[in-house]
């Protein structure tokens, strides 16, 4: 018996990225563990002979639409690595931490964004990441809706949002065993309440990921790579 | 191949239990199984620590994962159940499905409970964390010339089988999210609902089988079944290793070789073959029945779309689901 099957994975990771003027001291690390993530995950499936067929990757950098008007939200399309690493370097090394208003920002209209992707569907398994990475609590969904750009689409409440990621009774817009969502965050409204409450999330509760250790850094990218 | 004999005792009937494992990670490896055999009772399980949400690794236990603790935790445990399950000479029925279940659960929550209170806290929440989560597929069974029976217990997506001359009959049903049949299940990757796992909150299923007088009893990790294009392609394996070997460690070997080459996970099988008395007599049984396969389903998989490959599939299941 002969056989050349191998089971192949097509990854696509969503960055969000608050880039509000508080995160001036750590918004360098932030960039950083953007640009080594997708490798340290691939790294880590490779490590267990899982091959990545298509590895594709797409940034929201994120601020507050009454505060900071056009430079709100800046949202990418789907970066083809390696092809375009250069590009998406290019991109991450480009956000500058500015701006923000009050202390939450629309971190949920940037996770919005994200859960609304268009997701590679092709291939045999797949894995849909959206990491966010924030050192504030978010607005409610609409707060900054009088902005000229507020995004008319956008979910209305946070119920709405909960099911735009979905359940196993009611899938949403990402693909129910695909997801995961990593939250590089702090403990308030609502990213507490998303871990809390919707599946397949893991959340390390600080200022933007900072004091993780390794061991804990290990620990998301196996949940990230392996089969839950 | 014979293990040695009492008239009329289990020994005499069980021609050879193994086992066929590897590992991804040397030394870290998240599989585990056990197996155990007496005069009257047989044992065999699988264990497979699930690495994606038992990741987090324990100082407190040389800095291995809870998927690795769980699993190798709970098949020494259930190798120390079933000696005392032995000892005390409780029968195997229909009736005792239940409490043999609920007791292997106490225990297996018991002792995975007090790994827990030693190990501290995380600062990772959220649910795609938990502590010591493991898949567990087992058969405990009993039986002489005339009769078998088994008593297939799961939890997670590990599996338990039945190998006739009739062919592969999964015996256990996945605690999935999806509701999909083996074949969605290679590609679905779909979400563990049930696992055991430190805080108890899981279920073992039971399944009681009249098993023919001759027959393969299997369990195995998704490692060895999960990375084949149908289901149908594992038992062709099974088979195909069997007959190109002259004995129980070659086909061991054979196995061995085939899954690591293809393989993206730790794998690990348990096999007890019982009713035959020499290879030679199992190869006979079953060369009829690869052949058949090899024609049926293997030789056209090459090249067929997926519309073709279900159809064939939905022609294998009858026989691979048969008796649900």
């Amino acid at each position: 018996m002969s056989s050349n099957y191998r089971i192949t994975y097509n990854v696509d990771m969503v960055f969000c990225i608050d880039a509000t003027g508080s995160m001036g001291g750590v918004i360098n690390m932030v960039k950083n563990n953007a640009l080594h993530f997708f490798n340290d995950v691939t790294q880590a499936m490779a490590k267990k002979n899982k091959t990545i067929d298509k590895l594709r990757v797409r940034v929201v950098a994120f601020r507050d639409y009454i505060a900071d008007g056009d430079d709100a939200m800046l949202v990418t399309d789907f970066f083809s690595l390696p092809e375009q690493t250069a590009d998406f370097e290019r991109c991450v090394n480009s956000i500058e931490a500015f701006g923000g208003g009050d202390d939450p920002e629309d971190g949920l209209e940037a996770l919005g964004y994200a859960i609304r992707s268009n997701w590679n569907a092709e291939g045999m398994k797949k894995r849909q990441v959206i990491v966010v990475w924030t050192d504030a609590t978010t607005h409610e969904l609409g707060f900054g809706a009088s902005a000229p750009n507020y995004p008319s689409r956008m979910a209305k409440t946070f119920d709405e949002l909960t099911a735009w990621w979905g359940d196993c009774q009611n899938p949403g817009y990402i693909n129910q065993n695909a997801k995961r969502l990593l939250l590089f965050a702090p403990n308030g409204p609502h990213w507490g309440l998303i871990s809390d409450t919707w599946d397949n999330v893991i959340h390390f509760p600080s200022v933007a990921g900072k004091g993780l250790g390794e061991y804990d850094y290990e620990q998301i990218i196996d949940s990230i790579s392996n089969t839950i | 191949m014979a293990i040695n004999s009492k008239k009329n005792a289990l020994v005499s009937v069980v021609d050879s239990i193994f086992v066929v494992g590897g590992e991804m990670i040397e030394k870290n490896g998240e599989d585990s199984y056990a197996y155990s055999l007496n005069d009257k009772y047989g044992f065999i399980g699988v264990f497979d620590g699930c690495g994606g949400i038992g990741s987090r690794k324990y100082d407190s236990f040389e800095n291995k994962t809870g998927a690795f603790i769980s699993s190798h935790t709970s098949a020494n445990l259930m190798l120390e159940w079933f000696n005392l399950f032995t000892k005390h000479g409780y029968e195997l029925s229909s009736d005792s499905m239940n409490s043999v279940c609920s007791s292997m659960k106490e225990n297996l929550e018991n002792e995975l409970r007090k790994y827990d209170s030693v190990a501290g806290t995380t600062a990772l929440k959220g649910s795609l964390t938990k502590n010591f989560p493991t898949t567990a597929s087992m058969v405990l069974f009993s039986g002489d010339k005339s009769k078998m029976q088994a008593l297939y217990i799961w939890a997670g997506d590990s599996r338990g089988f039945m190998l006739t001359k009739g062919g592969l009959i999964q015996i256990t049903r996945d605690d999935i999210e999806d509701d999909g049949d083996a074949l969605q299940n290679l590609s679905n990757d779909s979400k563990l609902t049930n696992m055991v796992c430190a805080d108890g909150s899981f279920h073992l299923n039971g399944r009681m089988v009249n098993a023919p007088e001759s027959g393969i009893m299997i369990t195995a990790t998704d490692g060895f079944f999960g990375y084949f294009s149908t289901p149908m392609e594992f038992e062709y394996m099974l088979l195909d290793t069997l007959m190109a070997s002259e004995s129980i460690a070659q086909w061991k070997d054979k196995l061995n070789d085939y899954i690591r080459k293809y393989t993206a996970d730790d794998y690990t099988m348990c096999v007890a073959v019982y009713g035959y008395k020499s290879v030679r007599a199992l190869k006979k049984v079953y060369a009829p029945r690869m052949d058949m396969l090899y024609k049926k389903y293997i030789s056209g998989l090459p090249g067929l779309g997926d519309e073709a490959r279900i159809h064939l599939w939905n022609d294998y299941k009858k026989d691979y689901y048969r008796g649900d």
